[in-house]
């Protein structure tokens, strides 16, 4: 598995060009090795820097896909720290665990893709590509979106100023089935620049959605959920 | 961390120790009624006219007090029944007791009959339970008092006042006995809720301590080296996979997986697919929570979407052209629905023939089952099949 993907229709749009400069910030240093290489081994991506700690990465700008661990040694999300790198670079999000509001929380944050780490090679490979070519929202993201928005509780907490159209929740919908924006525009019967903005609508109105209230509400859920944290071993 | 415990009975400790202050108080009360009547007919000899009668009188109060304190030491409270016997006993009392004393001794401690039955109409205010009743109790004892006093030829301007004294206690005492009732149910019902709560609590923390330790060490371990493992000999890192999604739904939901799970089928569908050479995306993320209903399908709704998806895969592999597909599994929280998708060439249904279309037998076997199959292509768009099959609401009481 992993390696070429040639007829991936976003690999496609990729062939021809120089790697990506990437980057992959995970503590865990089996992780950090598995996904480099995966990274690595298809082609795409140049890896210019490993890190244990986000702190440790140094000038975010300079690489054209960040790959970032939610859970750096902590029970806490790093929210800031994908929120840092968002405005440099496009993220990758992967996670250990998948907890109620991480994908509310990381989009909120700025990210643009978002795996838990049962993701395989291919899926991780293409979520790269995807991002790095300029998704904004990648596959995976928009089904834990999916996810967390059909979730009373969350979908209260994050005090959506407007909540999602008919026609964006089936804009989210082809996304997580996979299509690229053109297939997904088609199949709409809109344009790839109508579609576009369905997406950047929903990005804007997730993170307007009240963004401090939903970062602590998500922290708060994990909390409760993590509750046992501090307990005996 | 599956284990599943029922919710506690409630706790009934509150209404316990309401139940035994008023066992208590009811003895209390009639002790106190009938030391009134001891001192009646010991302190005030003259003012009986037949004084060995009124000795037997006050015997008899004492057998029915005896017999009022043992029925409440031995049942608890006074029922409605016992109450009442215990009013026409104090009626009667207020006539008979005129009977053994001069007219004029009507005003003293000779007339024991009165305190007896005024402190009797505490009893029931703590005895019956309708408003109705304890009014009514009340105003029987005044009546037999006026009563005796007209029957004696006493009816003097402090009958009146004396017969309203009936009325006020009795009253007075269920209104706050009800209230305390009402606090002691509630204070059961909430301590039952908070013991309820910390149960949940424990449940949920063991839970999380296991889902945290699991998550973040052998799980993500076993899925680096079930999905990206260097150097990992290929069936054994389908297997770590397997197990590692096992774990992976134990920690996230705290349930094991069921024999015929959708998730697991669906996985493992994929893995079939990718052995073919189609790589298969499972987005399944809103099937993972302890209430999704796909835990509900029956087992022939699951074993439909399964074969009929798996199908589907196949036309994939055979028709498609492309070497991505994605399962996707969501829910409207009643109806569980499965899309494959392809970006492939995809066909004209409008123009397709035989063997193109969505297979019949896709549709069938949906439609055994109550669910529905449908199919949206056109070319060079791809191809999605949408599957859907209703769960059955809830078990009650689950």
């Amino acid at each position: 598995m992993g390696g070429e993907i040639p007829d991936s229709p976003v690999a496609a749009r990729r062939a021809g060009r120089p790697p990506v400069r990437a980057a992959v910030v995970d503590d865990h240093p089996v992780a950090r090795r598995g996904i480099a290489d995966v990274l690595a081994e298809s082609g795409r991506f140049e890896i210019a820097a490993l890190c244990g700690r986000a702190d440790e990465l140094t000038d975010p700008a300079s690489f054209g896909l960040i790959v970032l661990d939610l859970y750096l040694d902590s029970d806490e999300p790093c929210l800031q720290a994908v929120a840092e790198f968002a405005k440099a670079a496009p993220v990758l999000v992967i996670s250990a665990s998948r907890r109620r509001g991480d994908a509310l929380a990381v989009l909120q944050a700025g990210a643009h893709g978002y795996l838990t780490k049962d993701a395989n090679t291919a899926e991780i490979v293409n979520t790269a590509i995807a991002i790095a070519d300029g998704f904004t929202l990648s596959p995976d993201l928009a089904d834990f979106l999916g996810a967390d928005l059909a979730d009373p509780a969350l979908r209260e907490l994050a005090a959506l100023a407007e909540p999602l159209s008919e026609r964006q929740h089936q804009a989210l919908d082809l996304i997580a089935q996979g299509y690229t924006h053109g297939q997904a525009a088609r199949r709409m019967g809109i344009s790839v620049t109508t579609f576009d903005t369905h997406i950047k609508r929903i990005r804007e109105k997730l993170r307007l959605g009240n963004k401090a209230e939903l970062t602590r509400a998500a922290l708060e859920l994990n909390r409760l959920r993590e509750s046992g944290a501090g307990g005996p071993p | 961390m599956t284990s599943r415990t029922s919710p506690a009975p409630e706790t009934t400790a509150a209404r316990d120790r309401m139940r035994r202050m008023e066992g208590r108080a009811a003895v209390t009360i009639r002790a106190g009624g009938f030391a009134n009547v001891l001192v009646g007919v010991v302190a005030v000899r003259d003012g009986f006219t037949h004084y060995p009668a009124a000795v037997a009188l006050v015997v008899v109060v004492a057998a029915e007090s005896a017999l009022l304190a043992v029925r409440v030491l031995r049942s608890g409270p006074i029922s409605n029944t016992t109450a009442t016997a215990d009013l026409v006993f104090n009626c009667a009392l207020l006539m008979v007791n005129t009977a053994v004393i001069r007219p004029a001794a009507l005003r003293t401690w000779a007339y024991f009959a009165y305190p007896y039955a005024l402190s009797s109409t505490i009893l029931y205010g703590l005895a019956y339970l309708r408003a109705a009743a304890a009014i009514a109790s009340v105003v029987a004892e005044a009546g037999a008092y006026v009563a005796a006093c007209a029957v004696t030829g006493e009816l003097t301007g402090d009958v009146a006042p004396n017969a309203i004294s009936f009325l006020a206690i009795g009253p007075l005492t269920w209104l706050v006995t009800r209230e305390v009732r009402a606090t002691s149910r509630e204070l059961d019902r909430a301590r039952t809720d908070a013991e309820n709560a910390a149960a949940a609590l424990s449940r949920e923390r063991e839970r999380a301590y296991h889902h945290r330790i699991l998550h973040d060490r052998v799980l993500q371990t076993l899925e680096l080296l079930g999905n990206i493992g260097r150097g990992v000999p290929e069936p054994l890192r389908e297997h770590i996979a397997t197990e590692a999604a096992w774990l992976r739904q134990l920690v996230e939901t705290g349930t094991e997986r069921e024999p015929s799970d959708l998730l697991d089928g669906l996985n493992s569908l994929a893995a079939t697919a990718r052995r073919l050479g189609l790589r298969v995306q499972v987005r399944a993320a809103q099937l993972v929570r302890p209430d999704s209903p796909h835990r509900r399908l029956p087992p022939e709704s699951v074993d439909a979407l399964l074969g009929a998806a798996g199908e589907s895969l196949a036309n994939v592999l055979k028709h498609a052209g492309v070497a991505d597909a994605v399962l996707r599994a969501t829910t409207d929280g009643t109806t569980v629905t499965i899309t494959v998708a392809d970006a492939g060439r995809g066909f004209d249904p409008a123009a397709a023939g035989r063997g193109t279309g969505i297979p019949r037998s896709i549709v069938e076997r949906m439609d055994a089952v109550g669910g529905s199959a449908s199919i949206d292509s056109s070319p060079d768009l791809g191809t999605r099949v949408t599957l859907s099959a209703n769960a059955p609401p809830h078990p009650a009481g689950a």
